[in-house]
């Protein structure tokens, strides 16, 4: 049974609720509603937004379809009814504002950059939805998960980059970093001075002689500006050249315990090439 | 409409004043959920919240900020006589638009959205005291509007420069979706956040009004008139940065309002610029207020952006307008 | 009705438009300002009306014109530039109504002194016929005298016209000369006037100008003589008579 799989129907367990019956909760952005998925017992979410429902979008929308959906409004916010809402730090600023104004308790998520940032996320949603005993169990798991990764690097770091569409790159000090490592990967974009988000020029790519590419793969059958800069001619060469490998974006724009099935997915990438 | 000096064109204001009271209701009633537009306002114990605190201050806000928008239209275009002129052509819009990029580039917005109007506003008068210091001692027409086009073009590549070093992607789309221009989930408290600017922007413009009558014969018979050109124009310039400043802090960058509604408007006046100011205030209420009706009317999916229709509106009126004046038949 | 204009002066940046000019001009008449090109015509007229930076004063009925209330000097000098153009295509009568400002308080109606001005500068210019047309559709002619009703307008004691017929046909020069010479039956007219006979016929008194200073001032016969304009103008003249006013004919340049 895939990681995946466990998780998902680990995520499913019933659990008896004593005494009160737990807060309902509405969220209004992608990550946040990915965390309520996990963390939540199917009666206590109202809705959830309408991204979370997108395959492309989230690791968890065959889930997400069984919830009203919501686009992040005040006006169905209300309708819904939540006891509690959870956003994004980033985003609806005016959406999130006005809920408070009305006397909502919104929790702010901010996103997450590394495992530890996954952890501390869960821990806010299991607190304000009552769930901390799920919210541990997850992070027990994930825990067990990667030390699981730690154990299984036998071998030099491979010198890898990750593609996105548009030609960005993932930089020092994120959450796919921190997942390359633990696939035993060295992320060569952190290593030519890339802080965060940012692109890495085609020829600084090409001098740094990565072992592996990785293609974020996003709505690769749409035609976009952004997806033909991977098939910028010096990439295919390169691409003839190492091995490479597809993550699907939604691993990496959020940070869940899903997202660690993104390393199993680098790890055989890794062996595959030998 | 016939016009003559001596006529108040009521039945203009009537026109236009009972469009409003059609508009209005109807937008109060609206509403939207992720099925498309809902009428109603939910449940009783939910009404109140729903029409106070969601529905009244978006109405509230669509008339202030699209009565600003074609009062400032219409006093720019009297000022600088000329029909192609625009709100945004002082680099007003785009000072307040990059001031508020500032705020949500020091995370600031994050913690209180106010904060987030505040800055824009900041910006806008940020905007006009450049202005003043790049055209005020000759203070001449053209020279105002080439220093517009640097402010425009300043913070224009100033803010590319803020979105380039964001914090992280979410909040670049955050900024850039602000700045497409909407009134969703706005709430009272940006409503008293923005009167006491605007209010004393608009006193700014209705005191230059008989200025920019005279103006229609040139500078030096205005001034034989007894009217300052240079007063009209700071008491314009001022008043369009604070009030157009303020609308741009609340709702982003609305555009094309400012151009249009003077512009239909201005035969029906007499072409007295004085007597534009009030009709377009309304007419630009109007306008906005059905334009932000219409994206809550469009089947489901997420929200349109206020400022993507009316540019879409605005954008091929202007393209008619250019070719007008290039055939040279503008009236 | 007297003004009183004392050491006026304008110095432009590059150069001296008007040298320090003293004058008295008395109600009752048109003056015709004349002289050569870029004698300071017009400077000295947009110097009075206060248009443009000066030294000196300029007071009427000794009381000063330059400080002070905006409104009061515009209800007592009312002032008609060189091609005066209106920006939007109003309706004449609106345009006519323009110089009613100076008399009208913010935010009042036009009251019935204003109507009856309004009436009567069209009537004097002739161009009560037009009154409903657009003024992007008058010929020049048509277009000068309308903007002369708006100047008549006003009804001020003091009018100042820079070249009122430069583009006028004769039968329209004709007209405006003697709607001028009407208005300045109970005010006066300072007019900067390039064609001579036309001054001399309709001017009570004539100031030469050049090179920015006055050098001949009284009446035409006096004025404008064949030696004077020999001098000033750098022409040799036609000088003549008809129905008793005079003839001037510039005939031939002096090199």
């Amino acid at each position: 049974m895939s990681l995946r799989m466990l998780l998902f129907q680990l995520s499913l367990l019933p659990i008896v609720a004593v005494g009160e019956p737990l807060p309902t909760v509405a969220s209004i952005n992608l990550c946040s509603d990915q965390l309520v998925l996990s963390v939540a017992d199917p009666e206590q979410i109202r809705s959830v937004s309408w991204l979370a429902a997108d395959a492309e979008e989230s690791m968890l929308a065959e889930q997400a379809r069984r919830y009203p959906l919501n686009y992040g409004s005040a006006e169905e916010i209300l309708r819904f009814a939540p006891d509690v809402v959870i956003a994004g730090m980033y985003t609806s600023t005016f959406t999130r504002q006005l809920l408070r104004d009305l006397g909502y308790r919104v929790v702010d998520l901010a996103p997450e950059n590394n495992i530890a940032d996954i952890e501390r996320n869960l821990r806010i949603v299991g607190a304000a939805l009552q769930r901390a005993d799920r919210a541990e169990s997850l992070i027990r798991q994930m825990r067990a998960t990667v030390a699981a990764f730690v154990a299984s690097r036998h071998s030099e770091p491979v010198a890898a980059v990750a593609i996105r569409p548009g030609g960005f790159t993932v930089g020092a000090e994120t959450l796919a970093e921190e997942l390359m490592r633990l696939a035993g990967l060295r992320n060569v974009a952190a290593e030519n001075g890339l802080d965060r988000w940012g692109s890495l020029s085609m020829e600084t790519l090409l001098l740094s002689a990565p072992s592996l590419l990785i293609y974020t793969g996003y709505r690769r059958d749409e035609r976009s500006l952004a997806n033909l800069v991977l098939e910028h001619p010096a990439l295919a060469r390169l691409a003839r050249k190492t091995a490479t490998a597809t993550v699907a974006a939604k691993y990496w724009s959020c940070g869940l315990p899903e997202s660690l099935h993104s390393v199993e997915l680098l790890k055989r990438a890794v062996s595959s090439r030998q | 409409m016939k016009s003559s000096a001596a006529s108040f064109n009521w039945p203009l204001h009537a026109a236009l004043v009972a469009a409003l009271l059609f508009v209005i209701p109807l937008a109060l009633l609206t509403g939207r959920s992720s099925a498309g537009p809902t009428f109603g306002f939910g449940g009783p114990d939910l009404a109140a919240a729903i029409l106070f605190e969601i529905r009244l201050p978006r109405v509230l806000l669509g008339l202030l900020v699209g009565g600003t928008l074609g009062l400032c239209g219409a006093a720019l275009q009297g000022l600088l006589r000329n029909p192609l002129a625009e709100p945004g052509l002082l680099g007003v819009s785009s000072g307040a638009a990059f001031g508020a990029v500032l705020v949500f580039y020091f995370g600031l917005a994050a913690a209180q959205s106010l904060l987030l109007p505040l800055g824009a506003v900041a910006g806008s008068l940020a905007a006009l005291a450049t202005l003043y210091a790049l055209a005020g001692r000759r203070g001449d027409f053209l020279g105002i509007i080439l220093a517009g086009i640097a402010i425009n073009a300043f913070a224009a590549a100033l803010t590319s420069l803020a979105l380039n070093f964001a914090p992280s992607p979410y909040a670049a789309l955050e900024i850039l979706f602000w700045m497409l221009g909407s009134l969703a989930d706005r709430s009272l408290a940006h409503v008293w956040l923005v009167l006491p600017l605007m209010i004393p922007g608009w006193a700014m413009i209705v005191l230059a009004a008989r200025g920019l009558d005279a103006l229609t014969l040139g500078e030096d018979t205005a001034q034989s008139l007894g009217f300052s050109p240079k007063t009209t124009q700071w008491l314009v310039i001022g008043g369009t940065a604070l009030a157009v400043g303020a609308a741009v802090a609340v709702a982003g960058v609305v555009g094309f309002v400012g151009l249009v509604v003077p512009h239909l408007l201005r035969s029906a006046v007499g072409y007295h610029a004085s007597r534009l100011l009030g009709p377009s205030f309304l007419a630009g209420a109007v306008l906005t207020l059905s334009a932000d009706l219409a994206i809550r009317l469009m089947p489901s999916g997420p929200e349109l952006k206020l400022g993507v229709v009316t540019a879409l509106l605005g954008a091929p009126f202007f393209l008619r307008l250019v070719l007008r004046s290039r055939r040279g038949s503008l009236a | 009705m007297k003004l009183a204009i004392d050491a006026v002066a304008v110095n432009y940046t590059q150069r001296i438009a008007v040298r320090p000019t003293s004058l008295e001009l008395d109600s009752g008449r048109v003056v015709a300002l004349v002289g050569p090109n870029g004698a300071g015509k017009s400077s000295l007229l947009k110097a009075i009306a206060g248009l443009v930076p000066r030294t000196g004063t300029v007071a009427c009925d000794d009381a000063r014109l330059d400080a002070g209330d905006a409104r009061r000097r515009a209800r007592t000098m009312a002032y008609l530039p060189q091609s005066p153009f209106a920006h939007w295509p109003m309706k004449v009568r609106d345009l006519v109504a323009l110089g009613r400002l100076p008399h009208r308080a913010f935010g009042a109606g036009p009251s019935p002194a204003d109507r009856d001005a309004i009436e009567w500068a069209m009537r004097e210019t002739k161009v009560e016929t037009l009154a409903d047309r657009a003024v992007d559709e008058l010929s020049g002619g048509e277009h000068a005298r309308v903007q002369l009703a708006r100047a008549f307008a006003v009804r001020a004691p003091i009018l100042l016209v820079d070249e009122p017929v430069a583009q006028l046909d004769p039968y329209h020069q004709l007209e405006i000369m003697r709607a001028l010479a009407d208005y300045a039956h109970d005010a006066l007219v300072i007019a900067v006037m390039h064609d001579l006979t036309l001054a001399a016929r309709f001017a009570a008194r004539i100031v030469l100008m050049h090179d920015g200073a006055v050098v001949a001032d009284g009446a035409p016969e006096r004025v404008l003589d064949d030696k004077t304009l020999r001098r000033y103008y750098r022409v040799e003249p036609f000088l003549g008579r008809n129905d008793g006013q005079p003839l001037i004919v510039p005939w031939r340049t002096l090199d």
